[in-house]
């Protein structure tokens, strides 16, 4: 009887330098500033939407610590290694760091700008992705940009 | 106290980004698209600003501008206007200093103000002696960020 071994099918074809994981990695720099900034809004705003304006950024930085996790744990299921350190997030990501109070809708505005530049860059993750044929790096670079589009609209939607 | 313009210098581009798609004059492209030209006075007062911008030669002028444009503002397009205010927070400097003889203490524009007589008091106030004393040969002027190199 003849038997065929076959190896595990893998779901993808990802190189570990690969585009899927630069673009995987600059996204999970992107997210981690977000999340500071959104932290350090929540703590410090002020002002007569305080109250409602801490409570929405709580949810915010809450969602996006579940998704750096889920981001760099992709990295590594692509056996690549995923970024640290602080500095190399803020300076991979180009997005400024929040270190000074400002206005309650300066907070809205400053993280709308973060939105845009990480909605931007999960764009070229799912980009990246769909040319690789990584359908589960795909996914979740989507799942995260209906969030990001969906946070963006309610952000903006305080502003006016 | 006197205010002087600083020799020409070019605005910065290349500074910490606070946003990574509108920079510089664009910010301004950006707050006249959402501007109904029928409102004369704001949609006149933004292409001045962008225009005196553009020319990069009086940030003195540029700065007072940009606070009158704020003023007939009053909140509107918010968003439109922030990118506005990020870009010239790392485009202008307020200079001061306490006498001719010593040299220019340079600081970045507030992302909040508002008025010039708040920014040249401020200004002025961190060139006080210890009893709180503002030198009367005491300078502030305005200038435009040095542009940092790029690449390595």
């Amino acid at each position: 009887m003849k038997t065929n071994v076959t190896s595990p099918r893998t779901s993808s074809a990802t190189k570990s330098d690969s585009a899927v994981v630069k673009a995987l990695n600059l996204f999970l720099a992107d997210s981690y500033v977000l999340m500071a900034n959104t932290h350090y809004a929540h703590w410090n705003v002020e002002g007569p939407g305080f109250f409602v304006l801490h409570q929405a950024f709580e949810g915010h930085y809450k969602n996006l610590f579940d998704a750096i996790d889920e981001i760099a744990e992709r990295v590594r299921a692509l056996d690549a290694y995923a970024l640290g350190g602080l500095r190399n997030f803020a300076h991979e990501s180009g997005i400024e760091e929040l270190s000074q109070p400002i206005a309650a809708k300066d907070y809205v505005a400053a993280l709308i700008i973060a939105h845009e530049k990480t909605l931007n860059d999960a764009l070229a993750v799912r980009d990246a992705a769909g040319a690789s044929n990584d359908l589960e790096s795909q996914d979740l670079a989507i799942g995260r940009i209906q969030w990001h589009q969906k946070t963006l609209w309610m952000l903006k939607s305080y502003l006016r | 106290m006197t205010v002087t313009l600083p020799p020409l210098r070019l605005a910065s581009s290349a500074a910490a980004m606070v946003c990574p798609f509108h920079d510089g004059v664009a910010t301004l492209d950006l707050l006249l698209a959402e501007l109904d030209p029928q409102d004369t006075e704001l949609f006149d007062a933004v292409l001045d600003l962008r225009t005196m911008s553009a020319a990069v030669t009086e940030p003195a002028a540029c700065v007072e501008q940009l606070l009158r444009v704020r003023r007939i503002l009053a909140g509107r397009h918010y968003l439109a206007f922030f990118r506005v205010r990020c870009w010239a927070r790392r485009t202008f400097r307020i200079e001061v200093r306490g006498s001719r003889t010593l040299p220019w203490l340079s600081r970045e524009l507030p992302l909040d103000c508002a008025r010039i007589d708040e920014l040249l008091n401020s200004s002025l106030a961190t060139v006080a002696n210890a009893d709180g004393e503002i030198p009367t040969s005491a300078h502030v002027r305005f200038a435009f960020a040095a542009v940092e190199p790029t690449g390595s």
